[in-house]
């Protein structure tokens, strides 16, 4: 996965981050609450963008905290913070989809009109044109071209790693982001 | 210069590994000599370039409320600094203080015995009511908005109020019921600020620390095995526990 500019953070803010993890793995919760706010807006734009639905997001990114939470003490220290999160916040959105039995597996398949999730509500933050025009049009792209498409091109990960995730063929995942991008410009230049 | 259109559907089949880099050297020179002469191309091109450089620099978002209230209830209840507000305050006020803190201890021991003799049948005295905090907006600059306690002293109420603690036995709650105590009692510690001893509130935090891993471990093994009764009792015990201290903390004296 590469960096993404919203992950650029002082080195001040890491090592408070740092030992804000550590109290919180050993059952601290204002630690914890410390480790959710530096942590709430980078989970929260990443469940918004894969669902395309914000009230929907608000949910799913509780979900991921009360799961960092009881998966905390598993976290070792071996990657950075911000990746076993973000990791986590994928696997939540995405197991949320196979368990609501919504998922049908059509990451391939080339009609997923039906497929279509609500866009997301209108936001509430002064977003520069282009953008949200961009988030509004990611929101209306087929569940499986949205997740590929957030995935590596908002989020920075490989195809290969998008291809685990969602249990595709790297292949299929560049077919996916190609036709995304494609339904992308066709929504935005209309 | 115009092309044929089967050049600029060669080329578009091509355009995504064009895209990711993923052509052979030969295709790399042909749809480069293409895109020289074709505006067409040109502009599909760069629409997706411009789609793939603002997708890579989208500001992050806020949610419209502040999520922490949800996520705290669900994992456990909190955890509050002792060494809070207002010492000054609490030593203006002493009697005001210490009168509401008996008043709550006993309401709160008379709730946690209905409770745990299960043999309310008539709605016991409401307890409190706990009011969310405002809608925190993304220019909120309280990140970290708690619950406010609104009331700390029984009012009467009618038996269905929404947001009562009610003891009856059909919707008695347990763990619920034990958790506005706890918050509450949570509330008049907190309150207490600086009069304890720093030693004393050092030892406290300890064992409600403990308590609240061993209330953790018992939410999470009865998530798995709600109906067991060992777990159930469990669960109650050490809820109970972390009442009885905060009720003992209550009564500390203060520091000299």
């Amino acid at each position: 996965m590469t960096a993404t500019a919203t992950e650029v953070v002082p080195i001040t803010t890491i090592d408070q981050g740092s030992t804000d993890v550590a109290r919180a793995a050993s059952g601290d919760r204002r630690a914890f609450e410390q480790v959710y706010r530096a942590h709430l807006q980078h989970v929260y734009s990443l469940c918004v963008r894969m669902t395309g639905d914000r009230t929907r997001a608000e949910e799913l990114t509780q979900d991921v905290f009360v799961r960092a939470w009881e998966k905390l003490s598993t976290f070792r220290g071996e990657s950075a913070f911000s990746t076993w999160l973000h990791r986590l916040t994928v696997n939540v959105v995405l197991n949320e989809r196979r368990v609501d039995g919504r998922d049908r597996g059509r990451m391939v398949s080339t009609d997923e009109a039906e497929e279509h999730d609500a866009p997301a509500t209108s936001s509430a933050q002064p977003l520069h044109a282009e953008r949200m025009d961009l988030e509004w049009a990611m929101a209306k792209l087929p569940r499986g071209a949205r997740q590929v498409f957030v995935l590596h091109d908002v989020e920075g990960f490989t195809h290969e790693e998008i291809g685990t995730m969602l249990g595709v063929t790297a292949g299929g995942c560049k077919a996916q982001l190609h036709r995304a991008r494609l339904l992308l410009r066709e929504a935005l230049t209309r | 210069m115009t092309y044929h259109k089967h050049e600029c559907d060669w080329m578009c089949e091509r355009l995504a590994a064009y895209l990711e880099g993923d052509l052979a050297p030969e295709e790399q020179a042909a749809a480069d000599a293409h895109l020289v002469s074709c505006a067409a191309c040109r502009a599909v091109l760069a629409e997706l370039r411009t789609i793939v450089a603002q997708a890579a620099s989208l500001p992050p978002l806020n949610p419209s409320r502040d999520l922490w209230a949800g996520i705290e209830s669900r994992i456990g209840t909190r955890v509050r600094p002792l060494g809070a507000p207002s010492a000054r305050r609490a030593a203006r006020r002493p009697w005001p203080l210490a009168i509401a803190a008996a008043a709550l201890i006993a309401l709160t021991a008379g709730a946690t015995y209905l409770l745990t003799t299960r043999s309310g049948t008539t709605p016991a005295s409401t307890v409190a009511t706990v009011t969310q905090p405002p809608v925190q907006t993304r220019d909120s600059a309280d990140a970290t908005a708690r619950p406010v306690l609104q009331r700390v002293a029984p009012v009467p109420v009618p038996p269905s109020g929404p947001k009562l603690v009610s003891t009856t036995k059909k919707d008695v709650n347990a763990a619920r019921v034990y958790d506005r105590e706890i918050a509450l009692l949570d509330s008049l510690v907190r309150s207490r600020g600086n009069e304890l001893d720093p030693k004393t509130v050092k030892v406290i935090e300890k064992n409600l620390s403990i308590i609240d891993s061993a209330i953790t471990e018992s939410r999470a093994a009865l998530a798995k095995d709600p109906r067991s009764p060992l777990l159930n009792n469990r669960l109650d015990n050490v809820l109970g526990s972390k009442v009885e201290l905060l009720r003992t903390i209550a009564f500390l004296p203060s520091q000299s």
